[in-house]
């Protein structure tokens, strides 16, 4: 289970790792962290798809003539 | 629930105290109405619906809240989240398989949120006679009029508002929606003529003394893997919420004759998103058996304070 697997199942009236009741300021900072970066990671410029034309020739001669190299 | 919190007039089905969730309700379809209010039946998926956008909206409210105390935003953000992980711990209602409006989804929406509006324009109101900031604001408003034979029980409007804001010379109510859909202009459009609005735009004018323009809506798309927002604003002039107030009370007679009737006619128009519809197409000898597999118990209660 990781820390933030953890944080999410444990009984808030439970004893946390420094014997106080409940989530300590530090795991609670770690988990906004967490989903800050989700969010960055999500509002990130995705990189462009490779668009596919249905039926669309493929120009091989450069590639031919390079295995002529090899 | 006891007496003394019932929204209906003792040993009858006649409601007194109303808000917009029992209202719509009526609206829609008074036997939807006698389904979801008077006997209290729910699907799970609905009930998870109400309980993530109440625990949604109260855990942003208590952020406005810390914020006008004067504490910073980190920790406005952690105080909020630590109230979110204890408050939702142990709710039974989550559903398998539903990822979308899970514990996690609610706490990653709320600090996507937060994060979105970091360095909001709007400005919450101060209320003129007591000075402190509009937010969090329940009402109960008594109404003028009172189911026939019961004069002393008058009908009364409740709700809650999350904040009253000024916004380019206007004061405005906002609200907070989640959603499972796209927020287009379509979603924000259905809201001009929307029962909830017209409910908050006419007590927040009461509640406030001033001239409330409409309600600022904050749309949040709850999928899997992100939170979307888009923001909208909903107007309402003085005339249309006279118009909203006389309506009203001619639903509320409406509602007023079903229980002393006690029978909630179907509006089969209503039919096509409704969550009872697959009972309601059934023979009534069989109805309450499929109500009793399929739909948990759920009250709801206008004149409980969120």
């Amino acid at each position: 289970m990781t820390e933030l697997e953890e944080i999410f199942a444990r009984d808030p009236l439970s004893l946390n790792s420094e014997g106080a009741v409940s989530y300590t300021h530090r795991e609670l900072g770690m988990l906004v962290e967490y989903y800050r970066n989700l969010r960055i990671q999500h509002l990130a410029p995705k990189p462009a798809k490779e668009k596919r034309v249905k039926g669309a020739k493929v120009d091989l001669t450069g590639v031919l003539e390079g295995l002529d190299d090899l | 629930m006891t007496s003394e919190l019932s929204p209906f007039i003792a040993g009858t089905n006649i409601q007194y105290a109303w808000d917009s969730t029992s209202s719509g309700w009526l609206l829609d379809c008074a036997r939807k109405y006698q389904l979801m209010m008077i006997e209290g039946w729910d699907t799970k998926e609905h009930a998870l619906d109400l309980y993530f956008g109440i625990m949604y909206g109260r855990a942003l409210e208590y952020y406005d809240r810390l914020r006008t105390d004067g504490m910073n935003y980190e920790d406005s953000v952690i105080f909020v989240v630590r109230m979110l992980l204890t408050e939702t711990y142990g709710y039974k209602g989550w559903i398998e398989g539903n990822n979308n409006k899970t514990r996690e989804t609610l706490i990653r929406s709320v600090i996507w949120y937060l994060e979105e509006f970091k360095d909001d324009p709007f400005e919450t109101y101060i209320l003129q006679e007591s000075g402190k900031p509009a937010v969090e604001l329940s009402f109960k408003l008594q109404l003028d009029y009172a189911p026939t034979g019961y004069s002393d029980q008058p009908y009364m409007l409740t709700g809650h508002l999350d904040r009253v804001v000024n916004f380019s010379g206007g004061l405005y109510v906002t609200d907070r929606k989640t959603t499972k859909s796209t927020i287009s202009s379509d979603y924000f459009s259905r809201f001009d003529l929307d029962n909830q609005m017209d409910i908050y735009t006419f007590a927040a004018n009461i509640v406030f003394k001033a001239p409330v323009k409409g309600v600022v809506i904050d749309g949040a798309q709850i999928a899997v893997g992100f939170t979307r927002f888009a923001r909208g604003l909903t107007y309402r002039t003085p005339a249309q919420t006279e118009e909203f107030f006389r309506d009203f009370k001619i639903y509320l007679r409406q509602a007023e004759g079903y229980a002393k009737d006690n029978y909630w006619p179907m509006n089969k128009k209503s039919c096509f998103l409704c969550p009872f519809k697959r009972v309601c197409s059934k023979d009534p000898a069989v109805r309450n058996a499929m109500l009793e597999s399929d739909f948990v118990r759920r009250t709801w209660n206008p004149l409980q304070v969120r």
